[in-house]
């Protein structure tokens, strides 16, 4: 946007040149593209969690499908023996998925961000 | 780009709109952090700082300002923030230096000194020599070419208040160039 009108064009002349010829006003050279990689970054990994977030919905919600699909077939009864038999294994399954949580997050976010950002300059 | 669908492709997680943000608004903050913090090892610092804030707070943009105008009010934000914590260290002692010699500086003896070098080396020192907020308005309104009304929207300060500013700067430009160098004052007694 232009400014509004000047009341004396020679002195704003002078001061627009001056502030021109301003070593220090100039951004070093450098720093816009640190700052670019940095948010960068920071939107890719925002990206790729988000990613995975929506990936485990997914899954959830189809486990949770797939339940209502027995229910539906077998009777309420299959939703006690499922409940049993988590509680009997408990320990097996939260190992599990503690061990497939890690593991997927390793490989959706850690190892994908690592890809994306090794040729990064020193 | 178009402001509205820069913070779209932002939402959207567009890596080339990050690129186009810092290139469109890098001059903006640099200028505003230069003019009120100075060059030093913190500057390049609050640069970065000032477009983490920026990603971190984009989705409360809202699109009835420029998107420059609401990135130049954090990085003014921001400086003021360094500058409250540094307070008590050179910043603010220069600052209050500074303020008490506006009135009488085109009477300085010493920038006689000055008389024979580049005329923007004088413009710049005479800049130099102004209150860190007469220097963010001055910058803002002659090199980023910034209206009253952004000023005051990046500025917080009243529009009065910027526009007594430019005016002041300008008075106290015209008054040592004309002490220093008595040719320019029919130039630049055209007020």
């Amino acid at each position: 946007m232009t400014p509004e009108p000047i009341k004396n064009s020679e002195l704003d002349n002078m001061l627009r040149n001056a502030l021109i010829s301003c070593d220090k006003l100039i951004i070093p050279s450098g720093l816009s593209e640190k700052t670019i990689r940095k948010l960068e970054k920071k939107m890719y990994l925002r990206n790729l969690i988000l990613e995975l977030s929506l990936k485990i919905g997914v899954v959830f919600i189809s486990l949770v499908v797939l339940t209502g699909v027995f229910i539906l077939i077998n009777g309420g009864g299959i939703l006690a023996e499922l409940f049993s038999h988590l509680t009997d294994n408990r320990q097996i399954i939260t190992m599990l998925l503690i061990g497939g949580f890690i593991t997927v997050l390793i490989d959706q976010v850690g190892l994908r961000f690592y890809n994306e950002f090794k040729k990064e300059p020193a | 780009m178009d402001d509205k669908k820069l913070i779209e492709k932002i939402h959207n997680g567009d890596l080339s709109a990050i690129r186009s943000l810092v290139e469109e608004n890098k001059n903006l903050i640099w200028h505003i952090i230069i003019t009120m913090v100075g060059r030093n090892r913190d500057s390049e610092d609050l640069f970065q700082e000032v477009f983490l804030r920026v990603f971190k707070g984009i989705k409360a943009f809202r699109a009835d300002a420029r998107i420059s105008t609401w990135i130049g009010s954090i990085a003014h934000h921001v400086c003021i923030d360094y500058l409250r914590k540094k307070k008590k260290e050179t910043a603010s002692q220069h600052d209050e230096q500074d303020q008490k010699s506006v009135p009488g500086f085109a009477q300085d003896k010493s920038w006689k000194k000055t008389e024979n070098e580049d005329l923007n080396q004088i413009v710049l020192a005479t800049i130099d020599k102004l209150p860190a907020d007469y220097r963010t308005v001055i910058t803002l309104y002659h090199l980023d070419e910034r209206s009253y009304r952004e000023i005051t929207e990046i500025t917080g300060m009243p529009e009065g208040t910027v526009k007594s500013y430019i005016s002041r700067g300008r008075n106290l430009l015209r008054e040592t160039l004309t002490a220093l160098i008595p040719d320019l004052t029919e130039i630049l007694d055209d007020f």
